[in-house]
């Protein structure tokens, strides 16, 4: 394995905020944040999609050398073939124009049918051992040609296929790529309220070990006409009481964490001041 | 299992939540598959009302004018949302086709039962620029044939003129959308009969968009005999039937290549480096 790949030899980045195209204008503007709350965040992670490329934001913020990650938003890793020369090279190129430490972003699909204009949609993968299979083909695809450490993420849905627990399909991935993690722990909390399940469960057969990254997240409790209790994944600012606990548990005991990023970039600064000072207190080894 | 067909279905079922999952035909989708989608809680499919219409935006953006003038018609908002439980629609996601250009084949089954006389022609246009631009990414055909993205039409002369009275009119709507609640809102002018005769069109890809210019019939029909590819020994008959005389043949051909209308790969069965 290549050093740049290697996850134990990744930079450390901090605490992160994330950032989407044009979410600066009407959200939070990181190199303001950054100027006028130094020590809040560290970071920027850019979702991104080769349809609308990168923002000014992101441009202002790598522009002043601070460090970044992309999160891509266009590919389905969990069909090789969809890691195709073309998307391999322009995003490749687009996380070195902003000099991203690494390519991370939900696995499972962005698209379905060819990649194609205003398509995104997010769907986990069939939770079985074909299908990680499948995705370990393409992340270690992703590493080999753009030479990037590319991180896998656990989507948040309301309805999952397949036998696996979602910790167990991403430890294969991992396992099958060689490849470092990204774990969202509200998209797991997400998870395990959809199969009635404690925060905890699966936590201790993953390779915490190649958790280079965690995110953190706001969601909000529906409860529809029809009875269907669901979590929407809607980045607002209070994250869930069993993301703190999965966030506390896997903070303390990944050793290889380089970054947390607290997605909450369409909220006002005021609002998640205090969620960004816990998440470093936590890191740090404080209980907050 | 087979995680691509699984996927496929779901796909089908966020969009159309009450589908049957037997009615799915597809290679790949067979008892296991099935079994496991009959676990699905499909109010885990229903959380998102707004999950049609989001998609039928972003379609509707290429079929500003068709999708105008049929709502104009029908009224009905429903009968443009029966695209997610048309059997286009799910051939479309099950067979990994373009959702564009499968919603332009369901728009072209709603025009022939429509009386506004200009709507098929204005899908039909509306169609082509879309599968224009999505062809403009595919690799050159074996043989000689339309370049990659170019595609001609000819279609009534009256439909290129509705379609500038319905943009025109959806322009002036956007400016302020609640208008469309007024009494004296703007009104689709009237697009009259059809005229009767055709005029012939060139679509070519100009960046990631496709530029639209009309063209002389004689040349249209000269591309129009390209659409589907043939071996560079039949271009001359083509260009004959065209009404090219044999002397000038080799010469148009060439420069419909040299201008890049025309593409020229290697035949089919021409050997390849392993």
């Amino acid at each position: 394995m290549r050093d740049s790949l290697d996850p134990a030899t990744l930079p450390r980045l901090g605490i992160g905020i994330s950032g989407e195209f044009d979410s600066a204008r009407t959200g939070i503007d990181a190199v303001d944040l950054k100027q006028e709350q130094p020590g809040v965040i560290d970071f920027l992670e850019f979702g991104a999609d080769l349809d609308r490329g990168l923002d000014e934001h992101v441009r202002r913020w790598a522009a002043r050398g601070l460090p970044t990650t992309y999160h891509f938003l266009d590919v389905n890793l969990e069909e090789p073939e969809d890691v195709d020369d073309a998307w391999l090279e322009r995003t490749a190129a687009a996380a070195r124009e902003i000099g991203a430490a690494w390519l991370c972003g939900d696995g499972g699909l962005w698209h379905f049918g060819p990649r194609d204009r205003g398509h995104m949609t997010l769907m986990p993968p069939v939770l079985d051992l074909e299908s990680a299979a499948a995705m370990a083909r393409a992340v270690a695809r992703v590493q080999e040609v753009t030479g990037l450490a590319c991180l896998p993420e656990n989507p948040p849905a309301t309805v999952y296929l397949g036998p696996l627990h979602i910790l167990d399909y991403f430890a294969r991935v991992a396992d099958g790529a060689g490849c470092g993690l990204l774990l969202d722990c509200a998209h797991l909390a997400i998870f395990q309220r959809a199969r009635g399940l404690a925060p905890l469960t699966g936590l201790d057969g993953f390779p915490l070990e190649r958790v280079i990254e965690l995110h953190v997240a706001g969601g909000s409790e529906r409860v529809e006409a029809d009875g269907f209790r669901w979590v929407e994944d809607d980045h607002s600012p209070e994250p869930l009481a069993e993301t703190w606990e999965i966030f506390r548990h896997v903070a303390a005991r990944a050793k290889n964490l380089k970054a947390v990023v607290y997605e909450c970039e369409r909220n006002a600064p005021h609002e998640v001041v205090d969620t960004f000072a816990r998440i470093r207190d936590v890191w740090s080894g404080g209980r907050a | 299992m087979n995680h691509r067909a699984l996927q496929r279905a779901l796909v089908v079922a966020q969009y159309d939540p009450d589908v049957r999952w037997q009615a799915l035909a597809a290679p790949g989708l067979g008892a296991d598959e099935l079994a496991e989608l009959e676990g699905v809680d499909r109010r885990g499919l229903r959380t998102d009302p707004l999950r049609r219409r989001r998609l039928l935006r972003t379609l509707a953006e290429e079929y500003k004018a068709s999708t105008t003038l049929l709502l104009a018609e029908t009224r009905s908002l429903a009968g443009m949302e029966a695209f997610f439980t048309s059997a286009t629609f799910r051939a479309a996601v099950m067979d990994d086709r373009a959702l564009a250009v499968a919603f332009g084949d369901f728009l072209a089954g709603c025009a022939r039962g429509a009386t506004t006389p200009q709507l098929g022609g204005v899908v039909q246009l509306e169609s082509t620029r879309a599968a224009s631009r999505r062809g403009a990414r595919a690799a050159v055909r074996a043989g000689v044939s339309l370049a990659p993205g170019v595609a001609v039409l000819a279609i009534d002369a009256s439909v290129l003129p509705a379609l500038q009275a319905v943009e025109r009119y959806l322009f002036e709507v956007g400016l302020m959308p609640q208008v469309a609640l007024c009494d004296d809102a703007p009104r689709l002018p009237p697009l009259g009969p059809l005229a009767g005769h055709d005029e012939t069109f060139l679509f070519q890809p100009a960046g990631d968009d496709v530029a639209l210019a009309p063209i002389d019939a004689h040349l249209q029909r000269v591309l129009a005999g390209f659409a589907a590819s043939v071996a560079r020994g039949d271009a001359r008959a083509v260009l004959a039937k065209a009404g090219v005389p044999a002397a000038r043949a080799a010469e148009l051909l060439d420069s419909l290549l040299l201008e890049g209308l025309l593409s020229e790969g290697p035949p089919a069965d021409a050997p390849r480096i392993a």
